[in-house]
């Protein structure tokens, strides 16, 4: 099983709600990938936009998918605090519980926290998009498919990396 | 043991005006835990430290930084502050701080270009609407524009939670940042902004603020009043209007005309006209218009920043100073919405590159 601790509350919003036509924790059950996210990020999911936009594609939270993590830390390095300047404090939280584990891979669509990370860090983040070459990769999805969920997931207002090169492993 | 937190929790702490049991009250903990916090004989845990900046309405950032960049603002000449008031100018400091952090990070300019007196002489005025390239009648939007443009500072209207309070003005390292209340009428606004400019022309030090309420009596509150006055009503303009054979006119329905000529309250004009001796009773006497409401709406979202703080925040996002959770932050809003608008951002971006 692999686990992927979701850094931000976008890249959460992009894989749960971008995609109408399918719901994509289908296929990452499938392949046994365990998402984590801290209550931070899920705090700020779940704050809803003001004015009556886009209804919720996939309304709740599978936790047999995605488990909430509430994490608290006694003895914090501040010298680390310092190096995460510029995120915001769900990104912040998630960064120092990888830091504590190291035992995830993480997913972020914000290029602010793929460049803190690795400059301050050398970690390196994957992207949503990143996902879908994983579904590829397991045969759940093929290129073509892909590229058809990545359109649909910008029609609904993805934000994230620019165009991804989808490629079949065969 | 490093105790910049425990630095950082007193400095908010006291800066709202609360004490170590009210603080332990609301996290909640014990009270003897906050001492040790801040002497740094222990460190808060990573939930109690949220729960502090949710508390104080700042960002853990703040919190975990190097208190040297929190310089103590001086209060001066506005009287003893409430606990609301307190409470609201940590909030507005932070936003003063966030919108010059986000401007200097793109390199925009925002130290104040305008003019500095020692003592206010009615005299100056002429020099100071000139500077500000102003006509002699203005208006609440003409005022507002000029200020930014000719002196470069920066004003942010969202209405403010203590209802009596007109306007606060920040120094900070001389750049000014001016609050007006939202919930006050246009005229009111007018005048708090012009009031506001008299304490940044004569009156602020650097990394100071000035609160300014409604009805207040401190001598500097007096001579911020008088300059808006003689500001907003030139005696030239006056006396053009004003003719002596209407002196039997002055009942109320004739001043809130002759208000409404020079866009201030009936209020302002008759206090005018009793202190430059038009009227002879004590305006006190003449029932003073409820010019504001005291029950305006306290909400507010980011369509009331100014522009320039939007685009301030697209643009840190988008040279990735920030984050998009960030941004919705600066933005007192949710991460759907900033994705949204950061797109349509975008989208004209690219539509017109040149622009």
């Amino acid at each position: 099983m692999s686990k992927i601790l979701i850094l931000d509350a976008v890249a959460l919003i992009n894989i749960l709600e971008r995609c109408e036509s399918k719901n994509l924790m289908d296929y990452f059950k499938e392949i046994d990938i365990k998402f984590h996210v801290v209550k931070e990020v899920m705090n700020e999911f779940n704050e809803k936009p003001k004015e009556i936009g886009k209804t919720r594609l996939h309304e709740g939270i599978d936790i047999n998918v995605i488990e909430i993590i509430d994490f608290d830390q006694e003895n914090i390095d501040i010298s680390v605090l310092n190096k995460l300047n510029g995120l915001d404090n769900g990104e912040f939280v998630s960064a120092l519980y990888h830091m504590e584990k190291r035992e995830y891979k993480l997913v972020s669509d914000d290029n602010t926290a793929h460049k803190i990370l690795l400059e301050n860090f050398k970690i390196s983040c994957l992207w949503t998009t990143n996902l879908l070459q994983l579904l590829i990769d397991n045969k759940r999805i093929c290129v073509n498919e892909a590229k058809a969920i990545y359109h649909e997931m910008k029609q609904n207002g993805f934000w994230g990396i620019k165009q991804p090169v989808f490629e079949s492993r065969e | 043991m490093n105790n910049i937190i425990g630095k950082n929790i007193q400095y908010y702490r006291e800066s709202v005006k609360f004490k170590k049991t009210e603080l332990a009250k609301l996290i909640p903990c014990d009270v003897s835990l906050i001492t040790r916090y801040e002497k740094g004989e222990r460190q808060p845990t990573l939930k109690i430290l949220l729960k502090i900046a949710e508390i104080f309405g700042i960002s853990l950032e703040k919190l975990v930084t190097d208190s040297k960049n929190n310089f103590q603002l001086a209060a001066r000449g506005a009287g003893k502050e409430s606990k609301e008031e307190a409470q609201e100018i940590v909030f507005l400091k932070q936003i003063a701080e966030d919108y010059l952090k986000l401007l200097k990070n793109i390199s925009i300019d925002t130290k104040y270009k305008g003019l500095r007196y020692i003592n206010y002489d009615v005299g100056q005025l002429k020099n100071i609407k000139q500077n500000l390239e102003l006509p002699d009648l203005i208006d609440y939007k003409i005022l507002k524009t000029a200020l930014r443009i000719n002196w470069n500072i920066q004003i942010i209207e969202i209405p403010l939670k203590v209802r009596k309070v007109s306007g606060i003005t920040f120094n900070l390292e001389n750049h000014f940042i001016v609050f007006i209340n939202k919930g006050h009428t246009e005229e009111r606004k007018l005048f708090s902004l012009t009031h506001e400019v008299c304490h940044i022309v004569y009156h602020l030090k650097q990394n100071s603020y000035l609160i300014s309420r409604l009805s207040s009596r401190h001598e500097i509150e007096k001579e911020a009043n008088k300059f808006a006055e003689d500001f907003l009503i030139p005696m030239e303009k006056l006396a053009h209007e004003f003719r002596i054979e209407d002196l039997h006119k002055m009942k109320k329905d004739y001043i809130t005309e002759l208000a409404g000529k020079f866009n201030v309250s009936a209020e302002c004009m008759f206090r005018d006209l009793y202190q430059k001796g038009i009227v002879q009773y004590h305006w006190k006497s003449y029932k003073p218009i409820t010019d504001y409401n005291k029950n305006y709406s306290l909400k507010w979202d980011w369509t009331d920043l100014p522009y320039l703080y939007v685009i301030g925040v697209f643009y840190n996002w988008k040279l990735d100073k920030i984050s998009l959770a960030r941004s919705a932050k600066y933005l007192y809003s949710d991460i759907r919405t900033v994705s949204n608008l950061f797109k349509e951002f975008n989208d004209q971006m690219e539509k017109s590159p040149n622009e």
